[in-house]
């Protein structure tokens, strides 16, 4: 064993000094490097000023609804407040989904809105396939990077014949493969820094308002092991295929084929194939019957039933003499069903969302990106998921307001048709919106049992073909 | 005329020895093969967006129809409405009442017109929606309206056949070309060529422009002939201009990345070498730079944050909250015609002063407006000034111009959806205004014609979309031909011929 790690600290040496040396290699990772910072620096100042943004705004409707004045309770409900999503640090790394979906959201009376404000709606031009951030340099470049620094490894010894020197001096094949995948790693892991340095940033930056994950210590370890894990898997992905080509063209042609299927085929290929494993329904269909399902009528008899039963209850004959109102009954009546038909039609859009999501993550069995992608999207909390989440936490809030407003309505009795009107004392009573992700999931294990089993594949496919080079023909 | 043989034979003799590669047929296989998936898949979301629109314009004849046939059984006797449907007829829900329909009933779209050429990119169309429901109250929701979309789609990209074409169809080019020059150098073959009066600039010349330009013809034929067999592409004048356009602009895009690979192949000096920096180019010139020149856009003119124009339109909301009176008074004396007769102007009903609370809101929101509008027109003017540093994003723009799914056309698309509004809320506030005071008159107790009835429905304006925007803006192609011009030149002065260096001292 002594001896393993003799061989791999002399190999570990001797391809750092050669690296060192290589004009090509420090090319390669200043542009690599130059264009990781573009990214981090862009990426976080982004995220800097949104969140700012965001906070800003979120106070400022906090204190417009608490400075409403005096007025009634639905008028208020109407007058509503807006919701913005909140941010992580992570998300400067991997922003995710955050530029396609909407930024804010109106919650008032009778109605569960649409996010609006997409950022990639304000965007210019047409090309939005590779947006510059760290995630795309840590999931596209750098492997393509790690492509061209590595596709000679071994392939280069080979096609100069230096090969059958080792095999005759009985070098440990697997040390010195584990040596360069392991210099390899080092120099990805470089390109990695600005992408941590930003992180690092954001997290000093941000605002105090804004939300913690309660498991972050979880998904700091998660995204730093997801993206560790990944490269890991190209080093030893370039070694297998170097040490199996028998030239550097063969070596550099099936490494790029690679990288093109998995980084720029697949993913797309993928959410192509999920829209039609679980499509989603068009939008003015969507709309179309869930307008329809609120418009139908309410039902009078029950209505009817209901106040009956109500004055029964408090032995008066008239709803006037009622010791509650019944308009914040009835109108907390029209919420609870207007909710039933939002739970009913969004839930099944938000189903579908999410069975596209499964059949995307089924296709990263085949491409370590997707998977990657899947895990620091869900870790950073700027994946679909966790955008559900938001929306469904702005929808409790907004329920809750509603709630509190129709009992200040049923609390004050009608009396001579005189008008309830709430104040300040009221307005307070709705606390701020303090929405916290979830915790991590099993659905986590979907993008990161993949990225394992791939890796532990890569490393057997390694290993076999080191004990083919060592062992095997030649040529 | 003996150049034009010796070009003709080393075409030729080329073409006769790349069809017994296999693996360079093989890969063009997989490239058509990918290239006209997507074009199946911009073909079946061009249905998909087809059938939308199309819903949508029943929809809205529907409901007029629908609305007529209301009116109609509803006016037949309204002093005595037996029927059990109008027994506990509520205004906002009785298409009848002109405030109803205003503010519930009324259903209209305006719809981005279809190109012909619709299916050979989706580009911006899944961001940007092709129809937009038109309501008389809030221009912000046509503004902020989106098709349902997964958000990882939108966020990874769609797989049509502008993805093939400007990521996937240069690597195959460049597999093509890259060998070119390199695999007679290493068989040290140029000497032997060169005494045969061939020289290494034109030998790569002619090769990469022939490979390039077949190549080229054959996707071009492909996906002519899938369009017109699967129908992605109307087969008239239109549809066949709309391809030949395409094709126009393919065999530039082919013809660049060919003068790229000559290039990169007259610089370097083994396959291997080629290849390094063949996809080191191919890296640069499709995602470094037009994520670049987005990223300096972005940075040159920055957009005001959203959440700042939230903040103004609530505070807009909170002034009309707060003077409302004297709003009010202040369009009566401006449209002293409408002014109630009879009621104060802060006991009116919210339905009649909806539009003119809505007016003094855009008011108020109009310098806000106009700074995000022109920080928008400073990126979008940056991003056309630059366009051509960058070929990649110049051949997307194309690409999505032809198509009709480009951000400018959907901009136009906007100014007249804010005409037509306008026009639609001036129609329903002018009747509003006087059908309250004809209600005001009449005091009918239910709606009747004498006040807020309505049936007019054919006279309630419709969006026509304009000439302008039934047909696409084409990009002139100029930049791409000088990029790939520019690009052979430096090939030809790499591989020029230069005198040995004894001669050289000679001459000095």
């Amino acid at each position: 064993m002594a001896g393993w790690f003799t061989t791999f600290a002399a190999a570990w040496q001797a391809d750092w000094r050669e690296r060192r040396r290589d004009g090509r290699v420090a090319l390669v990772l200043v542009l690599g490097l130059a264009l990781a910072l573009a990214a981090a620096l862009l990426s976080a100042r982004d995220l800097r000023d949104t969140a700012h943004a965001r906070a800003e705004a979120t106070q400022a409707e906090q204190h417009r609804w608490l400075h409403q004045g005096r007025k009634n309770p639905h008028s208020a409900a109407h007058y509503g407040v807006y919701a913005f999503k909140p941010q992580s640090a992570l998300a400067a790394v991997d922003p995710g989904v955050e530029p396609y979906v909407g930024s804010s959201v109106w919650l008032e009376a009778h109605k569960q809105n649409e996010f609006v404000y997409r950022p990639a709606n304000d965007a210019p031009g047409t090309v939005r396939q590779f947006a510059l951030t760290p995630a795309f340099v840590l999931q596209v470049l750098v492997p393509l990077a790690l492509v061209f620094l590595g596709f000679g490894v071994w392939a280069g010894e080979r096609e100069a014949g230096a090969l059958v020197q080792l095999r005759l001096q009985s070098a440990r094949l697997g040390a010195l493969a584990a040596a360069r995948a392991a210099v390899l790693l080092v120099l990805g892991l470089v390109l990695a820094l600005p992408a941590l340095a930003a992180v690092l940033w954001v997290q000093g930056q941000l605002p105090a308002t804004a939300p913690a994950f309660c498991d972050a210590g979880l998904r700091w370890t998660l995204f730093g092991a997801g993206y560790l894990g990944y490269l890991a898997l190209w080093c030893l992905a370039i070694v297998t295929v170097s040490a199996a080509s028998a030239t550097l063209l063969r070596s550099l042609a099936v490494l790029m084929g690679l990288w093109a299927a998995t980084t720029l085929v697949l993913p797309r290929a993928a959410v192509e194939w999920a829209q039609s494993a679980a499509p989603l329904p068009s939008g003015a269909v969507f709309r179309q019957q869930m307008e329809a399902a609120l418009g139908e009528p309410h039902d009078p008899a029950e209505e009817k039933r209901q106040q009956q039963a109500l004055m029964q209850q408090h032995g008066v004959s008239r709803l006037e003499d009622l010791p509650v109102n019944w308009s914040g009954i009835s109108l907390q009546r029209g919420e609870e069903r207007g909710n039933a038909v939002f739970d009913a039609h969004y839930g099944r859009l938000f189903a579908a969302m999410r069975a596209q999501d499964r059949a995307v993550a089924g296709w990263a069995w085949l491409s370590p990106t997707l998977a990657v992608a899947g895990l620091s999207a869900a870790a950073a909390g700027s994946d679909t998921e966790h955008h559900l989440q938001f929306v469904q936490g702005a929808e409790a809030h907004r329920r809750l307001i509603q709630r509190q407003m129709n009992d200040a309505i049923t609390a004050t009795p009608d009396r001579n048709g005189q008008r309830v009107e709430g104040d300040d004392a009221l307005w307070s009573r709705v606390p701020p919106m303090r929405f916290r992700f979830d915790a991590l999931g099993p659905g986590l294990w979907r993008h990161a049992l993949p990225l394992l089993a791939l890796l532990a594949a890569m490393a057997l496919a390694c290993h076999l073909t080191l004990r083919r080079l060592q062992k095997g023909p030649l040529r | 005329m003996s150049r034009i043989r010796q070009i003709y034979w080393l075409v030729a003799y080329d073409l006769r020895g790349m069809a017994r590669e296999r693996g360079l047929l093989a890969l063009l296989a997989v490239a058509l093969g990918l290239a006209l998936w997507g074009l199946t898949q911009g073909a079946a979301f061009q249905s998909g967006a087809a059938s939308t629109v199309g819903a949508a314009q029943a929809r809205e004849a529907q409901a007029r129809q629908d609305a007529h046939d209301l009116a109609r059984r509803y006016f037949a006797a309204p002093e005595a409405p037996e029927a059990p449907e109008f027994a506990d007829a509520k205004w906002w829900r009785s298409a009848f009442d002109l405030r109803g329909y205003a503010f519930y009933g009324h259903v209209g779209f305006a719809a981005k017109p279809e190109l012909p050429g619709a299916a050979l990119a989706v580009a911006q169309a899944d961001v940007l929606p092709p129809v937009v429901r038109v309501r008389a109250d809030s221009l912000e929701a046509s503004r902020s309206a989106y098709e349902l979309e997964h958000p990882a789609r939108l966020a990874v990209g769609r797989f049509d056949l502008m993805f093939c074409v400007v990521y996937l169809w240069p690597l195959l080019l460049l597999a093509l070309n890259l060998p070119v020059l390199s695999l007679e150098r290493e068989k040290r073959q140029l000497p032997v060529l060169r005494l045969q009066g061939v020289s290494p600039a034109r030998l790569l010349l002619t090769r990469t422009l022939a490979r390039s330009g077949l190549a080229a013809l054959a996707l071009a034929s492909c996906v002519a002939l899938l369009a017109w067999v699967v129908g992605a592409v109307p087969a008239d004048a239109a549809g066949m201009a709309a391809l030949g356009a395409w094709a126009l602009w393919l065999l530039a895009w082919s013809l660049f990345w060919g003068s790229v690979a000559a290039a990169v192949a007259a610089a370097s000096t083994g396959r291997a070498t080629a290849a390094f920096a063949g996809f080191a180019a191919w890296l640069v010139l499709v995602v470094l730079l037009p994520a670049l020149l987005g990223a300096a856009v972005g940075l040159a003119a920055p957009q005001p944050s959203r959440e700042s124009y939230v903040r103004a339109m609530r505070d807009a909301g909170d002034q009309f909250a707060q003077h409302r009176s004297a709003v009010l008074a202040r369009f009566y004396d401006d449209h002293p015609q409408w002014r109630p007769a009879k009621t104060s102007l802060d006991k009116l009903s919210s339905s009649v002063m909806r539009i003119p609370r809505m007016l003094e809101q855009e008011r108020l929101m109009a310098p806000v407006e106009a700074r995000f509008a022109e920080a928008r027109a400073q990126r979008e003017a940056l991003f056309a000034r630059w366009l051509w540093l960058s070929p990649a994003s110049l051949f997307s723009e194309a690409q999505a111009r032809l198509a009709g799914h480009d951000t400018a056309r959907h901009r136009r698309f906007e100014a007249e959806l804010q005409g037509h509004h306008s026009a639609l809320r001036s129609f329903f506030n002018q009747r509003i205004q006087e059908a309250a005071l004809r209600d005001e008159a009449s005091g009918c107790k239910q709606t009747c014609l004498e006040g807020w009835g309505f049936t007019d429905f054919d006279a309630v304006p419709r969006f026509q979309a304009s000439p302008a925007l039934q047909q696409a803006t084409p990009l002139p192609s100029l930049a791409l031909w000088a990029w790939a011009l520019a690009l052979l030149a430096l090939a030809a002065w790499w591989l020029r011929e230069r005198p040995a260096p004894a001669l050289q001292a000679a001459a000095a």
